[in-house]
């Protein structure tokens, strides 16, 4: 039995009074590659916003590596969703991707000589090297998507979640992007990612969160991507659930 | 230099072109983090904090002012933040509703104070649009100092800010203190809208902020040289108003700033390296007679097709007379005949216009009467790298759909 990175339990997480998140379980073990998927408003992202401490949850609790978040916080690395931020921003390739070892530094302390060297190895990665001095918003989706990525290889973390990486990026950089992944896995470390993309998923994943406000289901993705599980996660039972929210935002 | 006989006038002037250097740097941030017109809401709210302080202290004292001046500010940000939080008022409304009462209620607390008999009331209206002549010594010192703390501030957190200010919750989620950051950043950005208060007036002050900030904005990819640029901005700003004020008596600072401010701003917008309107005119101004140019020659190697290749010198302006042959396209003498380069560059376009038309209706499924407005634009835009590709996806085709000739004649 492969060691817990990642567990999940009784995880309640409501916006105002509706709640997104329901008594929710899980553990992710070491070394896979997973896809958290689910449909719209079924609490993916909030899962991995609630586990970093940005949202505080009704009930219940996330660890890594059996530890609260803030102990790890350096073994963990972080891809929010390309859209959460403003790529108008006077910012280079290289500066965005540098920003991935401010947490090895903490407040204050400068980029050193390293940081900078392992921002240009994580760049190299991507294949982004030749777009360093360019401004972030002469990007393509698909390339803004590698500087994000490379800013959470040179953190250096041994656990990674992405939120919709291949959001809106061309089918070159999700393949890219898939391989780099995959090359995480064989160096042993595990990978989170957050999915829209039902039809990708047995393709590039070995195991798999269905989520929709409950858990449907967690486990290897052979066991778990069936189609009553997936008919659960997208079908019929949601109007009750969904019936059920509105209610209790209106009591 | 009359101008700098008077010490006086020597404080003043290092007193602006600090607040203009200390608000050109902050608003960089300010206009990143899109609450520009938060500052401008702050400002205004401070006003009637002004006039009460005044009221109890019941003589000028600039420290005792500014304490006013924040209490009320602060008074009206939380006010807005819970217009915000506990209606369906969106930013900008509640922003635009609370800054209006609290300005109203200052100037009635102004006007009543004005008409008070005590002796020491000249001189609250200064800060309506500022007076920067009216400066002390120890006013200068003041803002100096804060100017000073500013920077170190930005100079000591400059990581942190550029962080905090592209990706928040990454931040947080790197496990920096986002509550810390707001309550810094707040800090330097109320204390230095607090201390050009009396320098440029409630009404401009967040013009200040902004105008520099956003001029630099439009030079610059980096946020360093932004801030750089955008302290120089706001220091020429800044001394421009403060020397009309000291030597045109009584004349308002705040609106000459935001004069100096604005000018800067228009020139910017107008040369800008990142989209300036004059550079892009110039641009369209050149496309236009290069399109020009390669339709008069598209028509004369059409002509030459059908069988005509002698013009007449009043078939063609004057000008575009003159462009043909300083480009040795064509030999003139009393009748107009192409050169080889003319007939070659004729046909490039001609055979442009219709290789795209073959590529629409053979590629794309268009039919033949829809290609000819989309080959118009596109006759000028192919490279030749492009045409031959199209041409070896095609199979070098002879005759474009409409059954005219793909080969040179």
């Amino acid at each position: 039995m492969k060691k817990t990175v990642f567990e999940v339990h009784d995880l309640t997480v409501a916006y105002g009074k509706k709640p997104v998140l329901w008594g929710v379980d899980f553990s992710i073990p070491e070394g896979s590659l997973v896809a958290v998927v689910g449909p719209n408003g079924a609490g993916k992202s909030t899962l991995l916003k609630t586990a970093f401490g940005l949202l505080k949850p009704l009930s219940g609790w996330a660890k890594f590596f059996d530890k609260n978040y803030s102990d790890v916080r350096n073994k963990i690395a972080y891809v929010p969703q390309r859209e959460s931020v403003d790529w108008d921003f006077p910012a280079t390739v290289f500066d965005v991707v540098l920003m991935g070892r401010y947490g090895h530094l903490g407040w204050i302390k400068r980029p050193k000589k390293s940081d900078h060297k392992k921002a240009m190895e994580a760049l190299e990665k991507v294949s982004m090297v030749e777009f360093k001095d360019r401004h972030i918003s002469d990007l393509s989706g698909g390339q803004q998507q590698r500087v994000f990525l490379a800013r959470a290889l040179c953190q250096e973390a041994d656990l990674y979640f992405l939120d919709e990486p291949f959001a809106g990026v061309d089918i070159v950089t999700e393949k890219a992007i898939f391989k780099l992944l995959k090359d995480l896995k064989n160096d042993g470390k595990t990978v989170v990612v957050v999915h829209h993309d039902i039809q990708t998923v047995e393709e590039y994943f070995d195991w798999l969160v269905l989520l929709n406000v409950r858990l449907v289901a967690s486990g290897p993705l052979k066991s778990t991507l069936t189609k009553e599980n997936l008919n659960a996660a997208y079908g019929g039972r949601l109007d009750i659930l969904s019936k059920a929210q509105e209610l209790f935002a209106n009591k | 230099m009359e101008f700098f006989t008077t010490i006086n006038s020597v404080y003043v002037m290092i007193g602006s072109i600090a607040l203009g250097a200390m608000c050109g740097m902050l608003g960089v941030f300010g206009v990143l983090r899109k609450q520009g017109l938060l500052g401008d809401a702050l400002a205004h709210a401070a006003l009637p904090g002004i006039a009460i302080a005044f009221l109890i202290m019941g003589e000028r004292i600039l420290a005792g002012l500014l304490l006013g001046a924040l209490v009320s500010g602060l008074l009206g940000a939380f006010c807005i933040q819970y217009l915000v939080k506990a209606t369906k008022i969106k930013m900008d409304s509640a922003m635009a509703a609370v800054l209006s009462v609290f300005f109203g209620f200052g100037i009635v607390l102004l006007t009543f104070i004005q008409r008070l008999p005590s002796a020491s009331k000249a001189g609250l209206d200064t800060f309506l649009f500022g007076q920067a002549a009216a400066l002390l010594k120890i006013d200068v010192i003041l803002m100096s100092s804060i100017f000073l703390f500013t920077l170190l501030v930005v100079f000591i957190f400059w990581k942190e800010l550029k962080m905090f200010i592209f990706d928040s919750s990454f931040a947080a989620v790197l496990g920096f203190r986002s509550r810390f950051f707001e309550i810094l950043f707040m800090t330097i950005y109320v204390l230095a809208i607090l201390v050009s208060l009396q320098a440029v007036g409630v009404v401009l002050t967040a013009a200040m902020f902004i105008t520099p900030a956003a001029a630099a904005l439009l030079w610059t990819k980096r946020l360093l040289s932004a801030v750089v640029l955008s302290v120089v901005f706001g220091s020429i700003s800044s001394a421009s108003g403060a020397y009309v004020s000291i030597v045109a008596e009584g004349m308002p600072t705040g609106p000459v700033i935001v004069m100096a401010a604005s000018v800067i701003f228009l020139f910017s917008f107008m040369f800008a390296s990142r989209g300036g309107i004059v550079w892009k005119a110039i641009e369209r101004y050149k496309y236009s007679k290069k399109v020009n140019l390669e339709n008069l020659l598209a028509k004369l190697y059409r002509d030459t097709e059908s069988g005509v290749n002698k013009w007449q010198r009043s078939d063609i302006s004057l000008i575009m007379l003159w462009r043909l042959r300083s480009n040795g396209y064509i030999n003139s003498g009393n009748e107009i005949t192409l050169t080889k380069k003319g007939l070659v560059s004729g046909f490039k376009v001609v055979q442009k216009h219709r290789l795209w038309e073959t590529y629409l209706v053979e590629r794309m499924n268009f039919s033949h009467d829809h290609v000819h407005r989309d080959a118009e634009i596109m006759e000028h835009l192919l490279t030749d790298d492009v045409v031959e590709k199209i041409n070896s996806i095609l199979g070098n085709p002879k005759v474009d759909p409409h059954g005219k000739s793909l080969k040179m004649k």
